[in-house]
């Protein structure tokens, strides 16, 4: 039988040239990522942090030792203030208005008392949240000083009349 | 008989080396999809925000010299309740007239201990 290997060497190349277009082809397909739904905690993330970002700028003293304008919001129960404060914030990522639709729903948590109870106040939102959207939550402490504002809701001011220390939950979603 | 015909050896054998080289390069794509989401979820799980707030207000209120007992365990059941975690701070006399505060937090996943002299 004859030898008849000459061409191998044009085999090789078949092979490698073959492996370099596969490779290729790999690399520009992934570049295109797929969004799966186990890629959403990604937007969470985003939205996490848009949301306590907003409430730690709202909550940044006007002075030393003075009060910020978000306890103030919470002192005097400045609904109105407070949404166009953190409404605004949240929102001004987009350049054009009404572009990023970032709804929100606020309420506080406040201790019964000196009871071992907690129990919460609605404070405001921009759209009522029906418990379907996909949600985030974010959490800010806030003091609530004596003397007290009569605008406060009855239940909020706690029957030792005491500064107390109340939880403003903020539920976020793109609505 | 023909004599054996043994020249593609190396052939065979490049073959061999390469599709073991892609098996571990298979290896690394699919590790790295892994490890970018347990990334993203430690991220996300993690209590930046509840920590640095915490942090903010014990100091706030204890240098305005409002942090009494009451306002503790205001912040140890609410957090305890809504943001599922065990907080104690602790405010002792600390020298040369501070205040010596021990922050305490706990939520199962991360732990955090901090002493401060306001």
């Amino acid at each position: 039988m004859v030898d008849r290997d000459q061409a191998s060497l044009y085999t090789i190349e078949g092979v490698a040239a073959a492996l370099l277009m596969i490779a290729t082809a790999t690399i520009v397909f992934q570049a295109i990522s797929v969004y799966t739904p186990g890629d959403t905690h990604i937007d969470d993330m985003l939205l996490e942090q848009l949301g306590a970002d907003a409430l730690a700028v709202l909550d940044l003293p006007k002075g030393p030792g003075e009060a910020s304008a978000l306890e103030e919001m919470i002192a005097t129960w400045d609904k109105d203030g407070f949404q166009s404060g953190f409404g605004s914030l949240v929102r001004s990522r987009s350049l054009v208005e009404g572009d990023d639709p970032v709804q929100y729903s606020a309420e506080v948590f406040y201790r019964v008392g000196n009871s071992d109870e907690v129990d919460s106040v609605f404070f405001t939102e921009s759209v009522p949240y029906s418990g379907y959207e996909p949600a985030v939550r974010v959490t800010r402490w806030v003091q609530v000083r004596t003397p007290y504002h009569e605008n406060l809701p009855a239940e909020l001011p706690q029957s030792p009349q005491r500064t107390q220390m109340v939880l403003l939950e903020v539920i976020l979603w793109r609505g | 008989m023909a004599r054996l015909n043994d020249d593609g050896q190396w052939i065979v054998l490049m073959g061999f080396l390469i599709s073991i080289a892609l098996l571990f390069l298979m290896l690394i794509v699919s590790q790295a999809t892994l490890v970018g989401q347990t990334t993203a979820e430690g991220v996300l799980e993690f209590p930046k925000h509840e920590i640095r707030d915490l942090r903010g207000q014990v100091i706030d209120s204890v240098g305005e010299g409002e942090f009494t007992r009451d306002i503790s365990e205001d912040i140890r059941l609410l957090s305890l309740e809504r943001n599922h975690a065990l907080v104690q701070i602790d405010k002792e006399p600390g020298p040369l007239g501070t205040v010596m505060i021990t922050i305490r937090f706990n939520n199962g996943v991360t732990i955090y201990e901090e002493t401060l002299l306001i």
